[in-house]
């Protein structure tokens, strides 16, 4: 009775991940390997990474399209910096400055997302629509279309490396997953995102500043798509304007399947890891299948549809209860 | 004393400034732009272009108005640019396929559109998920089904379509009295019947509307059913300009239908709006910039940057003003 409980208590997302798992080592011809489930993995940590960052804007009640947008803008700056053809050769200093200027891209459009939605109480996702546009562009501009290539060795031992089946990039993926289910179970500002999200006023009268909540929200989003950006760039090796064009029905569906409410104030970061596994293992088993891309387009539409659906048939039950 | 009445007196001005450059700040860039780009490249202002600039924006002019339906109810939707696209491939299956008239292919382009914002308008109403993930979904759902349909090929319009596309009146192309119908249509129906009333009542405050013996959910679920059938009718009128429709049909359309519907005055907050002339100035406005900077022959990526920059310019006035309002 007691581990009967116990198993309920587990969020679905845990049950879908594992079923679908098996069921795609048992059913999917070419899933079943080493080779493959590491290649997975690494895919995911993008996936997991912006996620993660989008995933606190959603807790409070908006959305942070610019990230994907980041992703490419990031890659193709850093990169260029990074470069062994760049203007400083790829030394150990240039990947320092790149990194750094990377994270800092992230920070400052963060930045400014965070304070037009705050202070001229813009909605989030034109907002953050029209800032991605703005970011993707500036991309094409920056790099006048072509990718960016010629990564430094020690770059590429980064990308390429592993310990045991876990790739140093998955490190990377979890280490900002932990981090940020730290920020939102453990701390003050945790609370607040949740207090904000449930219900503005509410969080405002009880001495909680909504406008600092969302602005850091904003901010470590941005921050999160700049990170997302390093381990893209070593995992591919290269920068290209194209990352991440087609990423944001991902990122939404891997947050909305985890049980994150898209109108804000319910979620655990956990879940959104999970969703965005097995978002990213719906895709590989669609892809080893060789089902066309305009499928998995419509599936994964259809996903976050249906997954918002039952969430919120769920709440209503419970409310009605 | 005096000191204190001038700082009012000035706080006033200030105030009465902020609101002028509220109201016109946007058109006054606007206009600024199309001046320079008069005096850049003077073929900008002629005849010829400016028919050519108000044909461009009837298409989009149409999907414009089924935005503003749905602005007033204080929803969005971010699926216009797929659902023109599946209804202009439905049609256009119509008119390729089984031979028939074009003024079928209108009929059966808009049903594909009313259905598709039927899904909208259920899932927003019914089951109560924030519009923007709604029509985000329905947009990828909508472009899959699409490119399924076209099996992600080129389809090219049979030639009866040439007939519209050049049919003119008075020397104004088709295009652009179809569009003005639609306008004068919804605005009579935004201002002169009950379900017009019905829809500012919704998007100002709906839990109110609700408790005024308004039904809400319904009132909202049509204002989602006529923008998509408006959207599968300028699907199939785009269809009909281009003459063919590629796999990249209208991709980016959105923000262009939404950021010309917030420039011509709906708000994103919901209950406000005015189809004649809003629609029709927002969406000739930003037509213009656009045009007027293919021909200064500014690269796309700049284009792109720019369509950012004015949608993020027109939320924000709105934004601003929004917050000055009482409710």
């Amino acid at each position: 009775m007691n581990t009967l409980k116990k198993l309920k208590s587990i969020d679905a997302i845990y049950w879908f991940v594992a079923v679908f798992f098996i069921a795609a080592l048992v059913f999917v011809p070419g899933f079943a390997n080493l080779a493959a489930l590491e290649r997975l993995l690494s895919q995911g940590c993008v996936l997991i990474i912006l996620a993660c960052g989008v995933h606190l804007t959603v807790l409070n009640g908006g959305v942070d399209f610019t990230s994907t947008a980041l992703l490419a803008l990031t890659t193709v700056v850093g990169g260029s910096i990074m470069s062994t053809k760049g203007p400083l050769g790829g030394s150990a200093g240039a990947l320092i400055l790149g990194l750094l200027v990377m994270v800092l891209l992230g920070l400052g459009f963060g930045i400014i997302n965070g304070f037009s939605i705050t202070t001229f109480k813009m909605p989030s996702f034109i907002v953050t629509m029209a800032t991605q546009m703005i970011v993707n562009g500036l991309a094409v501009v920056y790099t006048g279309g072509s990718s960016v290539t010629g990564m430094p060795s020690a770059f590429a031992k980064f990308g390429k490396g592993s310990i045991f089946i876990f790739p140093y990039l998955l490190i990377v993926a979890v280490g900002v997953a932990l981090v940020m289910h730290i920020i939102t179970t453990k701390t003050l500002f945790g609370r607040q995102l949740y207090a904000v999200g449930t219900n503005h006023k509410a969080a405002l009268i009880s001495g909680v500043s909504p406008r600092k909540t969302i602005f850091k929200a904003y901010v470590l989003s941005g921050v999160c798509a700049g990170i997302a950006g390093i381990v893209m760039l070593a995992y591919m090796q290269s920068g290209s304007v194209n990352y991440g064009a087609t990423m944001f029905n991902d990122i939404m569906g891997s947050i909305i399947v985890g049980g994150t409410s898209p109108a804000g104030g319910r979620g655990k970061i956990a879940n959104t890891v999970m969703g965005a596994l097995l978002i990213n293992m719906i895709d590989s088993v669609l892809n080893i299948l060789g089902i066309p891309y305009y499928f998995i387009t419509l599936i994964k539409g259809l996903i976050i549809l249906v997954a918002a659906s039952i969430d919120l048939i769920r709440m209503d039950r419970k409310v009605a209860r | 004393m005096e000191k204190v009445t001038a700082r009012a007196g000035k706080t006033a001005d200030g105030k009465r400034a902020k609101e002028l450059f509220m109201d016109y700040g946007i058109y006054v860039i606007l206009i600024a732009m199309i001046v320079f780009f008069t005096v850049q490249k003077p073929n900008f202002l002629t005849i010829g272009n400016i028919l050519l600039i108000l044909r461009t924006s009837s298409v989009l002019g149409i999907a414009c108005v089924g935005m503003f339906f749905v602005l007033i109810v204080a929803g969005i939707d971010i699926s216009v640019s797929m659902n023109m696209y599946i209804s202009a491939v439905v049609g256009g299956t119509f008119l390729n396929n089984l031979g028939m008239p074009l003024p079928v292919c209108f009929v059966a382009s808009c049903l594909c559109g009313l259905v598709i914002g039927s899904i909208n308008g259920f899932f927003v109403t019914k089951v109560k998920i924030v519009p923007f993930i709604v029509t985000l979904a329905t947009y990828s759902v909508a472009r899959g089904m699409a490119l399924f349909l076209t099996n992600q090929q080129m389809m090219f319009l049979d030639n009866k379509v040439m007939t519209l596309a050049s049919a003119k009146f008075l020397g104004i192309s088709a295009f652009v009295f179809i569009f003005l119908g639609v306008v004068v249509i919804a605005h009579i129906v935004l201002t002169c019947t009950q379900f017009g009333r019905q829809l500012y009542a919704c998007g100002n405050n709906l839990q109110g509307a609700n408790k005024m013996g308004i039904n809400g959910p319904r009132t909202v679920f049509f204002a989602y059913m006529i923008c998509g059938a408006l959207c599968g009718i300028a699907g199939m009128l785009s269809a009909c300009n281009l003459g063919v429709i590629n796999p990249n049909f209208s991709q980016g359309d959105e923000f262009v239908v939404i950021s010309s519907s917030v420039i011509g005055g709906a708000s994103l907050f919901g209950g406000k709006g005015r189809v004649f002339p809003g629609a029709i100035i927002g969406i000739v406005m930003v037509q213009a910039i656009i045009n007027g900077l293919t021909m200064i022959g500014a690269s796309a990526y700049v284009y792109t940057i720019f369509r950012g920059v004015i949608i993020f310019l027109a939320v924000m006035v709105d934004s601003i003003k929004f917050s000055g309002e009482i409710r």
